[in-house]
């Protein structure tokens, strides 16, 4: 069951989830079931693999394989402040979230971020088909003053224009929702179930 | 929750760090975390997770991990020797 406004509010007040700089009620980034999220000022455009026509094959199921590296080594960050980014037709760049987010596991509570349909109708989605933020994002079991989590976005453009993203504007927005019971392993003092640790 | 033994590299900004955890099967799992989940003792470094079940006889725990690895997995099993610190979770109320 996705939460209303009102729902998502009461559950911030008690704290059963955490959104740094949240906006008052009357603010437009509210809407009846999400609340929209801001861009932060870092954007990690990706280089061209190997240069112009180069194949270079990635395989995400190698042992060894470690996106940070790859992202790390395969893009340049750049600000989006001041000025902004300019996102090119056909182009994919790496993003944060300025807002941290916390779900403790306990508060049965999970998120979806979408994009926003302004954004997508001049050809810009926010995420790549991995929008889901489980119970237990951001937060760190048993230390409450952990100050939870930014969210990773993949941003692109899949239209043919040029696209000017600037630190602070909406971005995408995050949906709230009921988790159907208390995940596994988020009773206290069941810890110690017993299970096989066979494959 | 508990703290699983992890070696810790750079992450993609200041604040986050790429984390790589020895698995029960010997593979490793990488995975990028919030700095502030990461925990130093006696110069070793501990990652925070949830700990959802044990197996004595094979001295093994399965943990959830607090973000998907690169592997794709949320949850792994881990050799009970690499963990430390396992405590009961806080109680949280419900929203509804």
């Amino acid at each position: 069951m996705i939460l209303s406004d009102r729902e998502v509010r009461a559950a911030l007040q008690r704290r059963l989830i955490w959104v740094s700089s949240c906006p008052p009620v009357a603010d437009k980034r509210w809407s009846s079931t999400t609340l929209d999220l801001t861009l932060d000022a870092e954007i990690r455009p990706w280089k061209e693999l190997g240069g112009s026509g180069a194949s270079v094959v990635i395989d995400p199921s190698s042992i060894q394989f470690n996106s940070n590296d790859l992202i790390r080594n395969q893009t340049t960050p750049q600000s989006c402040a001041g000025e902004g980014y300019i996102l090119e037709p056909k182009s994919f760049v790496l993003a944060w979230t300025a807002e941290k987010i916390k779900l403790p596991n306990l508060s049965r509570i999970g998120a979806r971020v979408e994009g926003k349909s302004s954004l997508a109708r001049i050809g810009v989605g926010i995420h790549v088909t991995a929008p889901t933020i489980h119970p237990g994002f951001g937060e760190k079991p048993n230390d409450p003053a952990f100050e939870r989590s930014q969210i990773r976005l993949e941003i692109w453009n899949a239209g043919p224009l040029r696209i000017c993203l600037k630190k602070g504007m909406s971005i995408c927005q995050i949906i709230f929702e009921e988790v159907h019971g208390i995940p596994e392993g988020a009773y206290a003092g069941q810890f110690a179930v017993q299970a096989s640790a066979s494959p | 929750m508990a703290l699983v033994r992890c070696e810790v590299s750079e992450g993609l900004r200041e604040s986050e760090a790429t984390v790589k955890i020895a698995t029960l099967e010997g593979r490793s799992e990488y995975l990028p975390v919030d700095r502030g989940m990461l925990v130093v003792e006696d110069k070793a470094d501990f990652l925070a997770v949830r700990l959802l079940y044990t197996d004595n006889g094979k001295n093994a725990a399965l943990v959830s991990l607090p973000v998907e690895a690169d592997s794709g997995a949320h949850r792994v099993w881990v050799r009970l020797s690499e963990l430390k610190d396992v405590r009961k979770e806080q109680e949280h109320g419900a929203l509804i």
